[in-house]
């Protein structure tokens, strides 16, 4: 099995002895991004063997981790394509349209039962789609009634019964849906969370979150609606929500105001009034005109001991602790060099840009995307965080990251990078850690970078 | 080239007050006084500037699709913050307070008062604001910007009172009375004074981003999609509408269903102003009743005639009981034809003109237009 290393045995853990070196990048090659390729979501299965990744196309790329060889048993195996389909079809021509309405949005992986994968892909026409995911490498030969060919053969010509044995074939790849989940949300959906009883799941639109059974695809309960009565009053929406790791009777939303509510869904059907919300108080030393706007949480991550939880506003993320609501445990600033510049990220409208963040295997470190094809790693346990670049110059096997400095002060040092030379189409806004092992996945606009911790 | 329109007059006002501000800092009152009206002026130039993009970007049409309901929401609450803080600085206008405002924090949101000698600088921010035409949008989400009845930010109006703009075209007085609270109005949350090197540093920071920004836009990019400006005169105590053809449909007719559809659109308030945005364009600017029996208190509100000329008229019957669930239908007396689009027209007005009444020059006006109709 992949990932045989877990993060607990190694000494540390931490990104203090931790070397992150390149491992390999995915698309293509030219600056011409189609807007289709551009990835929209980035997940690991349940045991890192497998990344999903969608695309503005609606199509999603499955890789699947090599085995371990045993000619280099330090060696991590390579990820490579395993499966490829197309989850949501576009309504227009995507080169032509105005709307990109195919978009995956995101993808969950179920936990494994048997022997098929299953995951749940969301885009943008608002349904959620089931997806089984499962090989074949025997067909059966012989059949009595079929030529090989599949053409029926005169019955009249059947003469002998035989049995029809399974041959090897070369292994295929197959995904099929198997449930489309339809017409229950008029607002676009943000986030999709898989519960933790295996059966049932949630997903959330701008104003409604609905709570879905996955056998079951007429029908939804809507368990959260801050819809008001006269659209004219919205002043709040829905960003992000989660299923708690453990408890299948917690979930967590997150608004456009930076507050987190957690909802207890044995207290009431509709779960509007919430058990516990999570707010910060503004610092008043940092009022502006857009605090709001930098305040509104673009994603919420449980960690997995299911303990904490993670949000990402536009300049920071935040961990907090879920038995207090009043602030965040620790706060970690992911570019605090923008805040003199959100004026110009207003109009050009990057202050909307939603990032996510992810936790590692065993909740020390959290990874964040930035500008510039940035992305920060913040270690709990050593406070200490460190900027890399996802780049294809920095793109040889097994060459070591170097940590990236961006000069916010006058002087600029050698090999730091100037605030202002920083490009701000060069986002990273979807990253995956592998949770068992050291491999993170970023996404860059239309690349996918695969990076893993030195081993020895 | 809206924006420039705006900031042309705001840095020759800008330059005036800092000239003053140099003044009267060289004249022995200190330097104090001229960072406070250099902050001043910088707070309300990117103030407005905020606001002029805020506009820009509700009301402009985006080359790709996939309108974000969170994006429009947050950006309608700057404005609605904005437009709240305007109005509370336009109610204080007249009165011109001592010289020695509260070295509060320029970015405080909660700076209310204004020394005399930046009374003027509310002036142009306040006239700018009804400048800024006001779109009748076919999604309802613009509707914020329009209060409901209800928000009368506070005031105890009844619904009647909305559904009559003769209450809107009363003067000042009534208006601000129940509009603002009463001068001077403290700072809602008086946040602690930042000391003076960080002022300084928020001055700079704040002044060379907006210097190093660059709001042009090539004009084929502002589609500015509202069809309207409405302005009002005070001494004529008349409206005066002037309106552009758009230069193209506010949105492609798919575009504009699924953003209704995505929305929740309320039926009424989209029958409302999908009419009102086919791409005839509303160049009849005369008034010319449309139903004699909304033209009674109306005499004087051509805005109802012009923003509703090509609607058939026939679908709206005189009888108020039908129309249907109006806010304040229920309110009807008297024969209120039209009330769905009265009221939402009268939003309009409220909002954008904050109940003040506003000079502007016919050049002004014709600038605008110029600019709307992309000349």
């Amino acid at each position: 099995m992949a990932g045989k290393r877990k993060l607990s045995e190694r000494p540390g853990g931490g990104s203090s002895d931790v070397q992150w070196c390149f491992s390999q990048v995915k698309g293509a090659m030219d600056d011409d991004v189609a807007e289709a390729d551009i990835i929209s979501t980035v997940e690991f299965n349940h045991t890192g063997e497998l990344l999903a990744t969608g695309d503005k196309g609606g199509r999603v790329v499955i890789f699947q981790q090599e085995p371990e060889s045993k000619n280099q048993p330090q060696c991590r195996g390579e990820y490579n394509v395993y499966s490829t389909f197309q989850s949501h079809e576009p309504e227009f021509d995507y080169l032509k349209s105005l709307e990109i309405e195919e978009k995956i949005n995101k993808i969950r992986w179920l936990p494994q039962k048997n022997a098929a994968q299953f995951l749940l892909s969301t885009n943008a026409d608002k349904t959620i789609k089931l997806w089984k995911i499962s090989e074949r490498d025997k067909r059966p030969e012989g059949y009595n009634l079929k030529e090989e060919d599949g053409r029926y053969r005169d019955p009249n010509s059947v003469t002998t019964l035989r049995v029809p044995v399974l041959r090897p074939m070369d292994l295929m790849v197959e995904a099929s849906p198997r449930r489309v989940f339809a017409n229950a949300h008029t607002y676009h959906i943000n986030s999709i969370s898989v519960n933790s009883d295996h059966e049932t799941y949630l997903s959330a639109d701008d104003l409604r979150i609905n709570l879905w059974h996955l056998e079951i695809t007429d029908r939804s309960f809507n368990i959260v609606d801050i819809k008001p009565a006269n659209m004219e009053e919205l002043t709040e929406v829905i960003t992000a929500a989660e299923f708690h790791p453990d408890q299948c009777n917690t979930f967590v939303y997150s608004s456009s105001k930076g507050t987190i509510r957690l909802c207890d869904m044995r207290a009431s059907a509709l779960c509007d009034q919430h058990a516990k919300m999570f707010e910060e108080p503004e610092d008043p030393n940092n009022r502006s005109f857009f605090s709001e706007i930098i305040s509104s949480i673009s994603d919420v991550k449980f960690s997995h001991s299911g303990r904490y939880m993670m949000t990402r506003d536009y300049l920071s993320v935040k961990i907090w602790d879920l038995n207090m609501e009043t602030r965040p445990v620790e706060t970690y600033q992911v570019h605090e060099y923008l805040r003199s510049k959100l004026c110009s990220l207003y109009e050009n409208d990057c202050i909307f840009d939603k990032f996510e963040c992810c936790w590692n295997g065993n909740d020390s470190v959290v990874m964040t995307g930035s500008y510039n094809n940035f992305f920060r790693m913040f270690d709990r346990d050593y406070r200490q965080d460190v900027t890399f670049e996802a780049s294809r110059e920095n793109s040889k096997p097994r060459s070591v990251l170097k940590p990236r400095k961006i000069s916010t002060g006058g002087k600029r040092k050698k090999d730091e990078i100037s605030v202002d030379s920083l490009d701000f189409n060069k986002k990273i806004l979807h990253t995956a850690w592998h949770p068992l092992d050291n491999i993170i996945a970023v996404a860059t606009t239309n690349n996918l970078y695969i990076f893993q911790d030195k081993l020895n | 080239m809206f924006c420039k329109g705006a900031k042309r007059k705001l840095e020759e006002d800008e330059e005036g007050l800092e000239g003053k501000a140099l003044e009267a800092s060289v004249a022995g009152a200190g330097v104090g006084v001229a960072l406070e009206g250099l902050s001043k002026v910088s707070y309300t130039l990117q103030r407005q500037t905020i606001f002029n993009i805020s506009l820009m970007k509700l009301y402009s049409q985006r080359p790709l699709g996939e309108p974000s309901l969170e994006r429009r929401v947050l950006i309608n609450n700057m404005l609605r913050r904005i437009q709240d803080e305007l109005k509370q600085e336009g109610s204080l206008r007249p009165l011109f307070l001592p010289p020695s405002p509260p070295p509060d924090d320029p970015m405080d949101e909660g700076f209310r008062e204004a020394p005399p000698s930046f009374g003027i600088l509310s002036q142009p921010s306040a006239l700018l604001m009804p400048a800024i035409p006001p779109p009748p949008s076919p999604h309802p989400m613009v509707l914020p910007s329009c209060p409901a009845p209800q928000r009368l930010e506070g005031c105890a109006t009844p619904l009647d009172a909305c559904l009559t703009p003769a209450s809107l075209l009363e003067e000042d007085g009534g208006d601000s009375a129940f509009c603002a609270p009463s001068p001077p109005t403290p700072p809602l949350s008086p946040p602690p004074l930042a000391p003076s090197s960080a002022l300084m540093s928020k001055l700079s920071s704040s002044v060379t981003v907006l210097s190093n920004d660059s709001f042009s836009s090539p004009p084929s990019d502002m589609e500015l999609a509202p069809p309207t400006a409405i302005t009002r005169t005070a001494a004529a105590n008349t409206m005066t509408i002037t309106t552009s053809p758009t230069p193209s449909p506010f949105s492609s007719p798919t575009g504009s269903t699924r953003d209704c559809r995505t929305m929740g659109a309320k039926p009424e308030a989209a029958a409302v102003f999908l009419p009102a945005h086919s791409p005839a364009s509303l160049e009849d600017i005369s008034p010319s009743p449309s139903s004699p029996s909304s033209s009674g208190f109306l005499s004087d509100l051509a805005l109802d005639d012009v923003l509703f000329a090509d609607i058939d008229t026939s679908m709206y019957d005189f009888d108020p009981c039908t129309t249907a669930g109006a806010v304040g239908a229920t309110a009807g007396g008297g024969g209120h034809a039209k009330l769905s689009p009265v009221v939402n027209a009268d939003d309009l007005l409220k909002t954008l003109t904050s109940n003040q009444p506003f000079k502007i020059d016919l050049t002004e006006l014709d600038h605008i237009m110029e600019v709307l109709v992309g000349s």
